[in-house]
């Protein structure tokens, strides 16, 4: 069976269409390497910030440019898109002491859920 | 248990009570999607890595591209990351808050992978839900778990499988299971008496 590959211009279409890359309206304000803790957030409704993650401290590790923001669109709002980052939790800053000392937890985070720290 | 999945469950137990539908005939419905439509992708996309390490490249730099290449992609799977796990790095993939799942590559996500069960443990106990699903890895083995959660859908590269050299592309798609592109497997072993040497 031969696949054929799905054009370029399809390609470079596709997350902006289908998915959910939009331009950056600002540059990011990390990059990776840079430490950030994870906010709480300041008001009830949709988030894509797990609970577990809340006032936790992690490391950049991969920008993936700016998005859609889920917390405002299922408010119905349009509102700009935000930067996107997948960062890095150590098992023992998630779970205590106890926790499996070569565990990571990967989780991708959007700019307005995170501070530098 | 959300309302939703009440009560699709409702329905189903009063189609099948009544007979309009045959649990088989779902069930192999079920299983076409997840063998033919499914994973039957993602196990190109891992062969192909296995053998073509400028492929490999590619696909570890820029996931959603390199899967076009083989003529996949489409909802759910917009914004792919390739992970791939070697023999001292393990990777795993959740997503804690729904069931987000990279469709074109694997197809739509087993009920476990759904559970609040698994979506709560495997970033808490990773190393323990594994050996229950039946993959015991050393201590040594360092563990990333991946909560997909957001945009970006992951899938893994499992490591491929020792005494496998002399398989070909089509021979290696077949040792490639979903779990192992999840992360709570391994691909299969050569299979007995393949005549390579």
């Amino acid at each position: 069976m031969t696949m054929r590959p799905l054009p370029g211009w399809l390609l470079r279409l596709y997350p902006h269409v289908q998915g959910s890359a939009r331009r950056a309206p600002a540059a990011p304000a990390f990059a990776p390497g840079d430490a950030v803790t994870v906010r709480a957030p300041g008001e009830p409704g949709h988030t894509r910030r797990p609970a577990y993650l809340w006032g936790k401290r992690g490391i950049v590790v991969r920008h993936h440019g700016a998005m859609t923001f889920p917390d405002a669109r299922a408010r119905g709002e349009k509102g700009p898109p935000f930067h996107l980052y997948t960062v890095s939790f150590q098992g023992r800053e998630l779970w205590g002491p106890d926790a499996d000392p070569a565990l990571s937890i990967n989780v991708d985070l959007f700019e307005p859920y995170l501070e530098r720290s | 248990v959300s309302d939703i999945a009440r009560r699709v469950e409702a329905l189903e137990s009063l189609l099948v009570s009544r007979g309009l539908v045959d649990p088989a005939t779902m069930a192999r419905i079920i299983e076409h999607y997840e063998t033919n439509l499914g994973p039957l992708n993602g196990a190109r996309v891992v062969a192909r890595a296995w053998l073509d390490a400028g492929y490999r490249a590619r696909l570890l730099v820029d996931g959603t591209r390199a899967i076009a290449e083989l003529g996949f992609g489409g909802a759910q799977g917009e914004h792919m990351v390739a992970l791939e796990n070697t023999a001292s790095v393990h990777n795993v993939v959740v997503c804690t808050l729904c069931s987000c799942y990279p469709w074109p590559v694997l197809g739509l996500p087993p009920s476990w992978y759904k559970s609040p069960e698994y979506r709560a443990r495997v970033v808490r106990e990773p190393r323990k839900v594994l050996h229950e699903m039946g993959l015991d890895l050393p201590p040594s083995v360092e563990i990333k778990v991946w909560d997909s959660s957001a945009e970006v859908r992951y899938l893994v590269i499992p490591e491929r499988p020792g005494g496998t050299q002399g398989l070909s592309e089509e021979a290696l798609i077949k040792l490639v299971t979903r779990d192992s592109m999840i992360g709570v497997g391994l691909a299969l072993g050569p299979p007995p008496g393949d005549g390579h040497v």
